[in-house]
């Protein structure tokens, strides 16, 4: 059975890799939709991976999730839902200014396995 | 009662028959009047795509997204970045190409009449506009992102981008 947790890992550290101006990433939490931890059992296997990725290079527009398809080709065999944000964004999040949908909450950063190296 | 999934496909759907009709004026030249005109499907193609991703998630309603515009600069870069990280063949250095990537999406937001960076970039592939005194057509014009889609980062682009958008038909 494919690893939840190993995948959204794996999908970070991807990111990570190829842009250059993601800065932080972070697991988020649907607690209304009963999945808190990605434990890779029952409803969680169904859920898609959640990703807050905090961007330099982007554009500052608000929340707004998409949605991608499993690649199981390449080792990801879930779904997942990316947010992309402006470190400005993110800050406004922290200060209850930005929401985020009803329900997801910031868990736990990934780190950056590159800046480890650098 | 339609779901998230129903209403991606559907935008996805608009997307393909606006891309195709780009690959047929780049298969065909001699059929293309101007190339605003090509460069307008382009344009409809990646924003119904990336519409189509928002609209996955089922947190924003088609109400929402249909008229809006701006979603290509933002998210665009987002779905390439994911497309080249699950590529079978991961570049041995993907950030150059990604921030090209980047400056490729911006200019083809800016096709959009209505995206125009506070007048900035009055530039647009649908209607003149006016540089000094002078009024310049779209026909006229020679535009960045074709020069861009000539170059290694374009070409990386239109595979990148046809594999996206029949990943969610």
């Amino acid at each position: 059975m494919p690893d939840r947790e190993v995948e959204t890992r794996e999908l970070a550290e991807r990111h990570y890799a190829v842009e250059g101006g993601v800065t932080d990433i972070f697991i988020l939490r649907d607690t209304e939709n009963g999945v808190v931890e990605p434990d890779g059992n029952g409803a969680a296997q169904r859920e898609p991976i959640r990703l807050l990725e905090v961007n330099e290079n982007t554009v500052p527009t608000g929340i707004y999730p998409i949605q991608f398809a499993p690649a199981p080709t390449s080792g990801i065999h879930f779904s997942s839902v990316i947010v992309e944000i402006t470190p400005e964004e993110f800050k406004k999040i922290q200060n209850d200014e930005l929401h985020l949908p009803n329900g997801w909450e910031i868990g736990e950063r990934i780190p950056n396995p590159q800046a480890a190296r650098e | 009662m339609s779901t998230p999934d129903d209403w991606a496909k559907a935008y996805a759907r608009q997307a393909d028959a606006d891309f195709k009709a780009w690959e047929l004026y780049q298969k065909y030249p001699e059929a293309a009047a101007a190339e605003c005109h090509k460069l307008l499907f382009l344009q409809m193609a990646c924003e119904k795509l990336c519409k189509a991703y928002v609209l996955r998630a089922g947190v924003h309603k088609p109400d929402d997204v249909q008229t809006s515009h701006g979603f290509i600069q933002k998210h665009l870069p987002v779905i390439m970045r994911q497309e080249i990280a699950n590529s079978r063949r991961f570049p041995r250095n993907p950030r150059p190409l990604l921030s090209k990537i980047r400056q490729l999406c911006g200019e083809i937001e800016i096709l959009n009449p209505s995206m125009k960076r506070g007048n900035h970039r009055p530039d647009n592939c649908e209607y003149p506009w006016e540089v000094g005194k002078k009024v310049v057509s779209p026909l006229d014009h020679t535009f960045i992102v074709t020069q861009l889609l000539m170059m290694n980062v374009g070409i990386t682009f239109l595979k990148l981008l046809r594999r996206a958008i029949d990943q969610n038909l």
